[in-house]
């Protein structure tokens, strides 16, 4: 076996550990690891479930990227930690335990097959399905000896520890602890049928150091259960050692934190769906009692999996409970994510559209309009030219040719194939509609699959292309008109998903535009012009292009107070693009789409020159205009240090404690036809509550050769020239 | 009540012709105010003559003419044509409009600069650049706009010695159909020098080509002149673009839009034959949209109109100083405003409207200027009413060259004058007085 398969067996099932509460986390797998191996048995049953479930797993080439998350471990995990600790050890029991274990992986995949058609997760039902079998199939299995472990906890504990964890033990369970804590610690144990606060309390400790929000949830959920049993008059301890109580912390991490993203609604939602868990167990175990078998994690399983499927078929747009699209196996860089999703990353899941417009237009009819784009219509827009006085016409305005914007070329406003044209209607007279030809010369341009532009009102017989003609964004496609339903000459523009002229209109924004105010320019990204905003497509600046051009294959060197860093940038096979330095193993991955760059995220070293300059160039307009600026937020962790962000964590899910603000502004250029020196000022502001506690401004230098100069109090990067 | 003008009685033949609807109209409009303000007391505080300058024309001669561009092509920048008119107070006023500036010379540069343009907004066109100047324009990253080859090697030259790039243009001329071509400006295009110059510039390390120049002649009265013209140069734009993946940033047609003064010679009036800025605009910005430069790399358009934009803004005021017949009994009126201010009379039938109230009658009469010189004429012949010694006039469209052309001969310069936004009126350059003379002048010991 190579060394690489090896070590995605041993990641697999540290992470399997883990798993169980929906981590990756290696340290938390070790304590969890730990803790299995308090009855030592049952710790070697895991184990060797896990390893065998993995490496047939690997073998039989199942997905590696599953295997190393642990997503196919942790079910035999927990079934043979089961085995483990029922049954006395011998060899029949081992090979209980394998065969326990295929059993549960076969389940694992045939469900995941299964679920996955609802996008739904199969969580330990497996696990269910697999342990029930064997103790229901034991009976009969004479040769299993039943272990009384588990029940005599000092007499292993002695075994595994001596005296010294004995006298930890017991110093442990006679401290005074409320009820509540101490069913809670024993829930925590219970997860790995380690029924004993010590255990609890070391599970406590790693779900605490892999995150916080993960904790706070497994309280909150506990404590809702804890207070519905007592304001029912149930007793939650009724069942012994079995303690379900588990069933509430895993809910609670699941829907608060895991499946969707962390926040008050999600928050909200784990306090009204205990209830109910508890409501499952109650009937559950009565519905199981006949046949003797423990509940486990059924609830769980159940309440997850419906609520789940329930957010699934909702309608429209979900801005409260947001499902985690992109699991990152922890609810805080869950969220950190999605609040970057939601701003920067919703960027890449449109088409770019730009307008279809040279030089500067007014919205003289925005979306949702007071005339004409209203009902299924609504996403549209009109746009004319504006002299300085705000007027639409020179002379009298009785002609179409007075108007500024009549006869002025329009462009595509993206690259596509032409569909349709209508040609041949004849220009209004100022203030006269054409309701018969309702769209007047319109053209429709395919772009991709259920995504096409209409512009219509256009002149007669001046169109440049013609049906069936490939067009590039920019592509002079006719002139502005005043034909159908047009009172005066204007630009209908829209966005639809069928290829017909007059289709209804899509919500769609429109990719970069500028919108200039006064002498004030706004650059507005995957936004929509509003009613009198004068707008035009960004005009790229040179130099900024060719600096932030980082394009697979370019090398960098710089220098960051003296010392050199080599830099490559490259591509993995999600095309995602990224900048590696070796030296310091640090990754700062990239987006550009030839009118922004940004970066998607650093990980790494943050004693690096890559450091900084993620953080100084955070995002940038490849255009120059002077005195604008641009403002981003980061996520959190990225500048905040660890101790700050454990607060922090606490709290994200209602309020972000710390926030981390990008501001960036176009200070100078030499020369604007011909530049040679563009300076930028980048600052990061870091906000506590809502007072700015920290502030650090990047000067920085781009010429020809690229970006030149990073500067700020104690850092000075160099662009090293070959 | 006023005492009545003394009329002299005059006899005037009867000319024959179609009358229109309001019989035959021979009187002359009177012009006594200048926005506002009346030319008898701006002579009187000021003196006589004395140049006149309206602020708000300028302006909104400027805007008008941007907005015939910019309503057209999307990106369009002015560069006032400092030869034109080089007072400080009237370039300040066209660059805070947003104008660069464009000089023919070292002297124009240093103005142009003192009034506070960068360097990097100034386009230096001409024949005669120093050394001097050239060091200076690439130091300040200015657009120099190469008129011949000496000049290139020049400026190859002298970059070797500088770790600058030079920012250059070239001038090319070109036949654009209308006569007389101007050929001694530039580069030709039709013979290939111009693609000759594009070549060796490309291919010099220092050297960056950044817009192509053109100025075709000036008062054209074609505007598809300027189609042809434009056309042409996007044609090199492109060519430029295919075989060295490179694109021009600014095509500049230079100016030359005729103003609504007549032309000697002119059948009909210039104000009803001279093509608008919106004629001008539709012809350049259409030949280079229909051009085969991607829509995505569309050079900003150059203008450097200065004749259009200024000549309308100005106006002189003057003083009659007497009438006599001349041997044929043609009247001739003499006044105090001569070629040696009024420049642009040599070429242009200046219209001249009297100050006040005058008679009804006009007669065929000569003007004449108060210089002791056989030249000195401003219009051969006009049908003028009969004014009197002491009576005002004022030609207006003189914003024009005369501010700058004139000369210093027999007389001094008079005052300049600007009606501000707020209809104040402000001296913007003084008349001139002897000290200015003297102070130019020595005298050799020995003469002393």
């Amino acid at each position: 076996m190579n060394k690489n398969k090896l070590n995605i067996i041993l990641n697999g099932s540290i992470n399997s550990y883990s798993q169980i509460f929906f981590s990756d986390n290696k340290v938390f797998g070790l304590i969890l690891l730990f803790v299995s191996f308090f009855d030592v048995y049952a710790g070697l049953a895991g184990l060797v479930s896990v390893l065998a479930t993995n490496t047939i797993a690997l073998f039989m080439q199942y997905s590696t990227f599953n295997i190393k998350k642990g997503s196919y471990g942790f079910n035999s995990l927990l079934v043979g930690l089961g085995i483990g600790l029922t049954f006395t050890p011998a060899p029949q029991t081992l090979a209980i335990v394998l065969f326990a274990s295929i059993t549960t992986f076969i389940i694992t995949i045939s469900l995941e097959g299964f679920f996955a058609k609802y996008y739904l997760p199969f969580l330990s039902i497996p696990f269910l399905i697999g342990m029930w079998l064997i103790v229901l199939a034991s009976r009969d299995l004479t040769a299993l000896g039943i272990s009384e472990r588990g029940i005599y906890t000092t007499n292993e504990l002695y075994q595994l520890g001596g005296k010294s964890l004995i006298d930890i033990y017991q110093w442990f369970d006679n401290i005074e602890k409320p009820l509540f804590i101490k069913t809670y610690l024993l829930s925590l144990g219970a997860i790995f049928f380690q029924y004993n606060i010590l255990a609890g309390v070391l599970i406590a400790i790693g779900l605490l150091f892999y995150s916080r929000i993960a904790f706070s949830l497994s309280l909150l959920g506990f404590a809702t259960a804890f207070i519905f049993y007592q304001f029912l008059g149930a007793d939650i301890t009724q069942y012994g050692y079995t303690y379900i109580g588990f069933n509430y912390i895993l809910t609670a991490i699941a829907i608060g934190g895991h499946f969707l993203v962390p926040n008050r609604y999600s928050y909200l939602w784990v306090v009204l769906l205990l209830p109910i868990v508890v409501l499952f167990t109650l009937g559950a175990s009565k519905l199981m009692a006949p046949y003797q078998l423990p509940v486990y994690s059924l609830p769980f399983n159940i309440v997850v999996i419906l609520f789940l499927y329930f957010l699934k078929l909702r309608l429209g747009k979900h801005e409260r409970l947001i499902e985690v699209v992109t699991q990152l196996n922890n609810p805080e860089k869950n969220l950190f994510f999605a609040e970057q999703a939601a701003k920067r990353f919703k960027w890449l899941s449109f088409y770019p559209v730009s307008l279809p417009l040279l030089g500067e237009w007014s919205v003289s009819q925005a979306e949702d309009g007071d005339y004409t784009h209203q009902g299924e219509w609504k996403h549209a827009w009109d746009f004319v030219i504006l002299d300085k006085e705000g007027k639409q016409f020179t002379l009298t305005g009785d002609y179409p040719k007075d108007y500024y914007c009549y006869d002025k070329s329009v462009v595509a406003p993206a690259d596509g194939l032409i569909v349709d044209i209508i040609d041949g209607v004849d220009d209004n007279t100022i203030g006269n509609v054409n309701l018969v030809q309702n769209w007047g010369n319109s053209i429709v341009i395919k772009h991709t699959e259920y995504l096409y532009t209409q512009l219509s009102h256009l002149k007669k017989e001046s169109f440049k292309v013609k049906k069936g003609d490939f067009v590039r964004r920019g592509d002079i496609l006719a002139k502005c008109g005043n034909s159908g339903r047009s009172p005066y000459p204007h630009l209908h523009f829209q966005i639809q998903a069928t290829p017909y002229i007059g289709s209804k209109t899509l919500d769609y924004p429109i990719n970069h535009y500028i919108k200039k105010e006064e002498k004030n320019y706004e650059l507005h990204s995957y936004d929509k012009p509003l009613l009198n905003d004068k707008v035009a497509n960004v005009e790229l600046n040179d130099l900024l292009k060719n600096a932030l051009n980082l394009i697979p294959g370019r090398k960098l060197k710089y220098s960051y107070n003296g010392k050199v860093e080599e830099w490559e940038v490259k591509t993995d096979y999600y095309n995602n693009t990224y900048i590696f330095c070796e030296a310091t193993n640090s990754y700062a991955h990239l987006f550009n789409d030839g009118f922004v760059h940004y970066f998607k995220s650093f990980t790494g070293n943050k004693n690096s020159a890559l450091y900084y300059f993620y953080l100084a160039l955070y995002h940038i307009p490849l255009g120059y205009y002077h005195d604008m600026e641009i403002e981003d937020r980061f996520p959190p962790d990225v500048a905040v240090d660890k101790f700050k962000m454990i607060f922090h964590d606490f709290v994200a899910p209602f309020y972000p404690l710390f926030k981390l603000i990008y501001k960036m502004k176009f200070l100078s250029i030499d020369n604007e036809l011909a530049p040679e020196l563009i300076e930028v000022k980048s600052t990061v502001y870091q906000y506590l509550l809502s007072k700015e506690v920290e502030k650090t401004e990047y000067k920085i230098k781009i010429s020809r050769n690229g970006i030149l100069e990073i500067i700020s109090e104690n850092i000075h990067i160099e662009l090293i020239s070959e | 009540m006023e005492k009545l003008r003394y009329e002299r009685p005059v006899i005037n033949k009867i000319k024959a012709g179609v009358p229109d609807k309001f019989g035959m109209q021979t009187k002359v409009e009177i012009m006594p105010e200048i926005e506002g303000i009346s030319v008898k007391d701006i002579l009187k505080e000021y003196g006589s003559p004395v140049f006149v300058l309206s602020e708000n024309k300028i302006r909104e001669t400027y805007q008008e003419a941007h907005r015939a561009f910019s309503s057209r092509y999307p990106k369009i920048q002015f560069a006032w044509s400092y030869k034109t008119n080089y007072l400080d107070a009237v370039c300040k006023i066209y660059h805070d409009e947003g104008s660069w500036a464009e000089v023919v010379s070292g002297f124009e540069y240093d103005k142009a600069i003192s009034n506070g343009v960068p360097g990097s907004k100034i386009l230096f066109n001409g024949p005669d650049k120093s050394n001097e100047d050239l060091v200076k324009a690439i130091d300040n990253g200015s657009f120099i706009h190469i008129d011949h080859f000496d000049e290139l090697y020049s400026i190859i030259r002298l970059t070797k010695n500088t770790d600058k790039k030079a920012k250059v243009a070239i001038r090319i001329n070109m036949d654009t159909g209308i006569y007389p071509q101007w050929d001694r400006f530039g580069f030709n295009y039709e013979n290939g020098e111009a693609w000759n110059a594009i070549n060796r510039i490309m291919l010099s390390e220092n050297l960056e080509l950044v817009g192509l120049h053109t100025h075709i002649g000036t008062y054209i009265m074609s505007a598809n002149a300027y189609a042809v013209a434009a056309s042409k140069l996007a044609e090199l734009a492109v060519r430029t673009n295919r075989k060295f993946n490179h694109n021009i940033k600014y095509i500049d047609m230079g100016g030359g839009f005729a103003s609504k003064n007549t032309l000697k010679g002119a059948y009909l009036p210039g104000k009803d034959t001279c093509p608008s800025f919106d004629d001008y605009a539709e012809a350049i910005t259409s030949a280079l949209i229909n051009s085969e430069i991607a829509p995505d790399n569309l050079p900003i358009l150059f203008l450097e109109t200065g004749r259009a934009l200024i000549d309308e803004a100005g106006y002189i005021l003057g003083t009659v100083l007497a009438n006599k017949r001349l041997s044929n009994a043609r009247r001739s009126t003499i006044v105090d405003v001569g070629v040696n201010m009024l420049f642009t009379s040599f070429w242009y039938e200046h219209e001249i409207y009297p100050a006040q109230e005058c008679s009804l009658q006009t007669e065929d009469t000569a003007i004449y200027g108060p210089l002791c010189m056989n030249i000195d004429v401003l219009r051969e012949a006009i049908q003028f009413p009969l004014l009197q010694k002491g009576d005002h006039f004022v030609i207006p469209r003189v914003g024009a060259y005369n501010m700058t052309q004139w000369m210093q001969f027999i007389t001094l310069r008079p005052n300049i004058l600007l009606i501000d936004r707020n209809k104040n009126i402000q001296i913007i350059r003084d008349k001139e007085t002897n000290e200015v003379f003297k102070r130019q002048e020595r005298v050799p010991e020995h003469l002393k």
